[in-house]
């Protein structure tokens, strides 16, 4: 009987975890990129992320078999402004390339970034991922929706337990990191398209 | 099957046992893009002056679940709310280290209560005052909460908790920003 009330339990409280997923959040130390550009063109740009995109919850896997969730639009809105903020010398926030702010802003340029990410750990007792990965690509098109050049940047961080014991999100952290420092490289290296 | 459950209990009790006994950080801040369209329309630039406490407990760490949530900048949450005014400042191109206009402030309130099964809250309350060539031009106490669903589970409520944190000190700033008192102490 007892052994049937403690399997009832381990049972009850499986299913409980098991349907729940960790939060954790892929923000990066974002003010620590100003200023790590190569220099600004005299160029506007809108960021469009849509409110839909901000909304997105991302279901993947963390350790021990359970499951992470984050939102990768709402967390990286403000490293991408930052990153096109070192590239242009003004940036805006816009809902698509007929957003009536790219003619009353006179923006150049529109960029809509899409994120992928990956997740990963090969623990079977901890649930943090060990491994992250994000992807961060998209066209740039001028204010008639002409592509000028595509982004393409990919980051990876990876965490330890010692590390992530006190930041669970420690690996989504360094990939957001390098992804935005990535994009800033890029950038720069389409500055003679950008002109 | 059992075995398998009693895996995932064993590992869910570590975790638990785990998050409750170490010091965790709060998230870095990260400036909020609506804040900082709102503070590029104040007339002027301004400096950081001194940040300091009054809260009790919940000034240098913030209790969750038996554990302690430490701020990743300085010593204390004063130095996390002057790392997040210098953010959102540098951002809308408003911080500028030689103005005679200066911001500081003083932290009343900071807590979060994360004990809660079903839902969860946070508050910050500051006491915020910005002096313009000497001459004191705002001196009013903000205070923002925060309520958020949470989880019997620890390993899903904790870091929830860790992630409200910086929310709640957006949610502070916007109302800092917003005053229109703030701005034209700015001016």
């Amino acid at each position: 009987m007892i052994r049937f009330t403690f399997a009832s339990l381990v049972v009850a409280l499986a299913a409980l975890i098991a349907g729940c997923a960790h939060p954790i959040s892929v923000t990066a130390d974002s003010v620590t990129l100003v200023g790590t550009g190569a220099g600004k063109l005299d160029k506007s740009a809108g960021l469009n992320i849509s409110a839909e995109d901000k909304q997105r919850e991302v279901i993947g896997p963390g350790g021990g078999g359970d499951k992470l969730s984050y939102f990768p639009y709402r967390d990286l809105e403000t490293g991408i402004y930052i990153a096109l903020s070192e590239k242009f010398s003004k940036v805006v926030r816009v809902n698509g390339v007929n957003d009536p702010a790219v003619k009353t802003e006179g923006l150049h340029y529109v960029v809509t970034p899409r994120i992928a990410t990956t997740s990963f750990s090969p623990s079977p007792f901890t649930w943090p991922p060990t491994i992250f990965t994000v992807e961060i690509t998209g066209a740039i098109v001028d204010a008639d929706g002409k592509t000028v050049t595509e982004l393409r940047a990919t980051g990876d961080g990876r965490a330890e337990f010692e590390e992530f014991k006190g930041n669970f999100s420690l690996a989504a952290k360094r990939a957001a990191n390098d992804v935005l420092k990535k994009l800033i490289k890029t950038l720069d290296e389409a500055t003679s398209l950008l002109r | 099957m059992i075995r398998h459950a009693f895996v995932r209990f064993s590992t869910a009790l570590a975790l638990v046992i785990l998050a409750s006994g170490c010091a965790m950080q709060a998230p870095r801040y990260q400036a909020s893009l609506d804040n900082v369209e709102v503070l590029k329309k104040a007339p002027g630039k301004a400096s950081l002056g001194a940040f300091t406490l009054k809260a009790g407990d919940g000034g240098t760490g913030i209790g969750l679940r038996g554990g302690t949530m430490n701020s990743p900048v300085g010593n204390d949450y004063a130095a996390y709310l002057a790392d997040a005014i210098s953010q959102e400042l540098t951002l809308a191109g408003k911080l500028d280290a030689q103005s005679k206009i200066v911001i500081s402030g003083q932290l009343i309130k900071n807590d979060i209560a994360a004990g809660g099964i079903v839902t969860n809250s946070g508050e910050v309350e500051a006491r915020i005052v910005v002096v313009n060539n000497g001459a004191q031009r705002f001196d009013k106490v903000k205070r923002a909460e925060l309520s958020w669903e949470s989880s019997f589970m620890g390993a899903i409520a904790i870091p929830k908790a860790q992630q409200q944190y910086p929310v709640i000190v957006q949610k502070l700033l916007s109302l800092l920003w917003g005053d229109a008192d703030f701005l034209a102490a700015l001016n």
